[in-house]
């Protein structure tokens, strides 16, 4: 199973958006997979309420935050869709059956409306409570934006000229809200990749200690237009009153939540909190906390107050770790997990197609099987600003030529096929192949670096590298390598070793860039560990190379894939510091004018910012048989396992 | 012309006190005679020397991809059974499972004898200097064996290889270093013996020093000791190695050892691919117990020497 950090978002013109919707509604209407296609479809009749539901977290990739404002280190598909969103709902749901789509009926606010030429937009919130008995208002709404104003620097999802910097201002009317921009916007975009990052908070988290009354400070109750700030490059910094109580009040709840602003690399001492500090306890979600250890176990009852259509069934649902992926297949087959996954290693039947299952593995007989892709793509970052190899591995990197070489070694069909067993397509560029869609061009879906290794050790001889397959490629000419004369071609490259899926992949890439005397050297850490050493340094300190979660990425919930916090100078989430200025105009025009994908989405494959990888499925989902509800899959990686039930 | 002549018919003459005074040769004559007599001694070592031929001669004319997961992949069907193409079957890469033991196997008898030797150099010279000296330089060094010898092994192992990222030298050196204590021990005893024998006082009279002392009269009359001992470390040693690979800690790929590969094909062990499990499995034991055969014959043999003389 691969973890995945989740998402970006971007602006969209109308007609794009119109079509890209269609498209994938089209598209997914037929990518219904194997037996667990017949999974929601249980009679009703023999539905029986109670129960308790087991979910396989991915291996080595447990929840660690539970605050749903966090950093890149945090912000991962575990930490959000499998365990906050379950407790925080976001102002919009994003996910129809397997439809990348807006979800109105279990959205927290009726769906936008635009007005006064695209430059106004208004919608109202549904009556929805908090578990303490408060109603969900705009006010709450609000307190989200005004915390994004002050702490865009810790959102992962910020992108420059995106939310808030496109946002005039935010005002409310009862229950109604209404947000004036800078200028027009696509509704489309606006709503899928803008309105959708925002998660109401609750009154009861604008505190800056434990007892105090909920909305003592200034940031929940303030107006967005009193919380003024102070921009620079680098920094923001707060300047109105409420703004300082906005700061002081993220700071209580990351710390609450384990993570400390002043003090990003120290550990997490709050896991063990998590299920008993009130102020997480105030949900409007369908479920609560009710237990949480260190190593990622969790437990959740249902939350009584919730409003939302569809109330859980299940008496509790469980989260389990695990720290492999053997050891989960082994959970899975002693009847230990409801919902788990089966192993690349352990498919016993490679899939016909990546859309037509093969035979259950058949020490599962008990269980139903079902592919699970995600809207997204799988890549692993180059650090461009690394100190590295004697201080020459992020100049390196930014050789298009080396980052050609590297993609000409890396067999994507192969790994596909002998690894993942055919569950799984190639990422050769930053827009997604499956669901299939009409964005992806011929250009970046035919491998514009297709396996080659001759080609990519004469690509480094042609820039003066002196090319050793038997020891370590070394820049004979200075001036054709772009690095001193004798820089050698040796990284490191961190990894998630969940399973020998894993390491057979990277153990192969390995050998292939050996070809071309490209020292890799791997090493192994947990995900979280992982994904908190890929993010943006500089400086001395600034030594990882390239760092491989082995999930890629996954555009949700802003499906459009424009790219822009992942590629774009200095988004949240281009953890790698990669910036190309063509790139960055090319995003600019695709998200905020109406140019198509197309530009931007072949530049970047040809211009290769990350190092593509197989885009394997997210998971190859176990349903036990007697479970319902949990197919069609999410291709955003969301559950709901408030419509899960079980049957006689 | 005198002429000597034989009274057969004379009685023979007594025996000499002690028991006849046959020509037993050197040392080495005396072990191997005693050790050739032990049938388990001489089927470990050949264990010992066949293995020796198997792995490091073995590819010479066995020729197979060990080195390139990438190639594996290209060239071969994955997790394939025993059959003429590979006798041993193909693991989850498609590695040909016979030169893999080959490959492994160099590593771990490359590690365990590496290992052995700088446990038993350093044991020795640290058992040694401890027993000569004596008094405070003793106690001193000793409680350094002692509270390393309560910290377990396979712990203080693992948590070094993690420290220092696995690689050959690495895991030479962290085995090597940490499995000097035993020898240490056990010639720091019998150093206590040595030291106050007469050919030492001689050589302190004639001004010997310490270190000469140590290096050319105690250790070298600690032969025997040291070299049962460096048999049971070679075996230990490829014991570790096969532990650490066995949770991960191994040579890094695309090197292997045999316990690394026990460990990938426990992993498919369920699926019925039991050829990824017991060639490794069964080199594992075959190498261990041949040098624990081979220890066993030479203390005999060392003992024996001692009662004849």
């Amino acid at each position: 199973m691969a973890s995945v950090r989740t998402h970006p978002r971007s602006p969209l013109s109308l007609s794009a958006a119109v079509a890209a919707i269609a498209a994938i509604v089209l598209c997914l209407s037929a990518t219904g997979t194997g037996s667990a296609a017949r999974n929601a479809a249980a009679s009703p009749s023999s539905a029986q309420a109670g129960g308790t539901a087991y979910f396989a977290e991915g291996a080595q990739a447990a929840p660690n935050y539970i605050f749903p404002f966090m950093s890149l280190s945090f912000f991962s598909v575990t930490n959000i869709s499998d365990f906050q969103q379950l407790m925080y709902r976001p102002l919009y749901w994003f996910g129809q059956g397997s439809q990348p789509t807006l979800n109105p009926s279990i959205s927290l606010a009726s769906t936008p409306k635009y007005s006064k030429g695209n430059t106004v937009t208004t919608f109202t919130l549904k009556p929805y409570k908090w578990s303490n008995g408060e109603t969900v208002t705009a006010q709450d709404v609000v307190f989200w934006m005004n915390m994004l104003k002050v702490e865009k620097l810790g959102w992962a999802a910020y992108a420059a000229g995106g939310m808030p910097d496109d946002v005039k201002s935010v005002t409310t009317s009862g229950s109604k809200v209404t947000i004036t921009l800078s200028g027009a916007a696509n509704p489309l975009w606006f709503t899928y990749n803008e309105l959708s990052q925002i998660t109401p908070f609750p009154m009861a988290w604008d505190v800056t200690a434990s007892g105090q009354k909920a909305g003592s400070q200034a940031c929940g109750t303030a107006s967005y237009q009193a919380v003024t700030v102070k921009t620079t490059k680098t920094a923001v910094k707060p300047v109105s009153a409420a703004a300082k109580s906005c700061a002081a009040v993220y700071t209580y709840l990351s710390k609450s939540s384990g993570f400390d602003p002043a003090n990003p690399k120290a550990p997490n001492n709050s896991l063990k909190t998590y299920a008993t500090n009130p102020l997480w306890q105030v949900v409007d979600g369908p479920f609560h906390l009710t237990s949480f250890n260190s190593t990622g176990y969790a437990a959740y009852k249902p939350n009584a107050h919730y409003s939302g259509p569809v109330k859980a069934k299940l008496a509790q649902f469980v989260l389990l770790p695990y720290t492999s992926t053997g050891a989960e297949f082994n959970a899975l087959v002693g009847g230990k997990i409801t919902v788990g996954y089966v192993p690349p290693e352990d498919i016993t039947s490679p899939a016909v197609s990546p859309l037509v299952p093969g035979k259950n593995n058949p020490r599962l007989t008990n269980f139903n099987l079902a592919a699970w892709y995600p809207w997204g793509i799988n890549y692993f970052p180059y650090n461009f600003n690394s100190t590295g190899d004697g201080g020459q591995a992020g100049k390196i990197f930014k050789q298009l030529y080396f980052r050609q070489a590297m993609q000409l070694l890396v067999d994507q069909p192969l790994y596909l096929k002998k690894l993942d067993k055919n569950y799984g397509v190639p990422s050769y560029g930053p827009v997604p192949v499956l669901p299939k869609n009409s964005f992806a061009t011929e250009f970046e879906t035919t491998n514009p670096y297709a396996y080659n290794p001759t080609k990519a050790a004469a690509l480094l001889k042609s820039h003066g590298w002196t090319v050793d397959p038997k020891g370590v490629t070394s820049c004979a000419t200075a001036t054709k390598c772009g690095v001193p004369a004798g820089t050698k071609l040796s990284f490191t490259i961190q990894y998630v070793n969940n399973g020998p899926t894993e390491q057979q992949l990277m153990e192969a890439q390995q050998a292939a860039w050996q070809q071309a005397g490209i020292k890799i050297t791997l090493t192994t850490a947990s995900f979280d560990t992982v994904i908190g050493n890929a993010v943006s340094c500089k400086g001395k300190g600034c030594t990882w190379e390239m760092e491989n979660w082995g999930g890629g990425w996954v555009y949700a919930p802003d499906y459009y894939p424009s790219g822009e916090e992942i590629f774009q100078s200095g988004a949240g989430s281009n953890g790698g510091n990669y910036s190309d200025p063509t790139n960055d105009k090319l995003i600019h025009q695709t998200a905020f004018g109406t140019a198509t994908l197309a530009k931007y989405e072949n530049y970047l494959a040809a211009q290769l910012p990350v190092v593509w990888q197989p885009n394997a499925a997210f998971q190859v989902t176990e349903i036990q048989k007697n479970l319902h509800g949990v197919t069609p899959q999410n291709p955003l990686l969301s559950i709901n396992p408030e419509n899960w039930f079980f049957t006689k | 012309m005198h002429e000597a002549t034989v009274d057969l018919l004379a009685p023979d003459p007594p025996a000499p006190a002690g028991g006849e005074g046959t020509s037993t040769g050197g040392l080495g004559a005396q072990v191997l005679h005693v050790f050739i007599e032990n049938r388990l001694a001489v089927v470990g070592a050949a264990v010992i020397v066949l293995m020796l031929l198997f792995c490091f001669l073995g590819p010479v004319f066995y020729h197979t991809n060990q080195t390139s997961t990438q190639n594996a992949l290209l060239n071969s069907t994955q997790n394939s059974p025993p059959s003429s193409t590979n006798p041993l079957g193909t693991d989850q890469s498609g590695f040909d499972i016979l030169g893999r033991i080959m490959y492994g196997g160099q590593i771990s008898l490359e590690v365990g004898f590496a290992a052995a030797g700088i446990a038993t150099v350093v044991g020795v010279l640290f058992g040694a200097i401890s027993g000569f000296f004596g008094g405070w330089v003793d106690a001193l060094m000793m409680r350094i064996v002692d509270v390393l010898l309560s910290v377990p092994l396979l712990f203080l192992v693992i948590v070094l290889a993690v420290i220092y990222h696995p690689s050959l030298k690495i895991l030479i050196l962290v085995i090597g270093f940490t499995a000097w204590l035993v020898p240490a021990r056990l010639v720091r005893g019998e150093t206590l013996s040595l030291r106050v024998r007469e050919f030492v006082q001689a050589v302190r009279v004639m001004g010997g020093r310490g270190p000469r002392i140590v290096l050319r009269h105690i250790i070298p009359n600690t032969i025997g000791t040291i070299i049962v001992n460096a048999t049971f470390q070679v075996a230990d040693a490829i014991l570790l190695l096969a532990a650490l690979g066995f949770v991960g800690l191994g040579v890094p790929a695309p090197k292997t050892d045999w316990g690394s590969m026990l460990s990938n094909g426990v992993n498919y062990a369920l699926d019925g691919y039991w050829w990824q499990i017991y060639p490794a499995g069964v080199a594992i034991v075959l190498v261990v117990v041949a040098f624990n055969f081979v220890g066993d014959a030479l203390r005999d043999s060392f003992e024996v020497r001692l009662q004849r003389r």
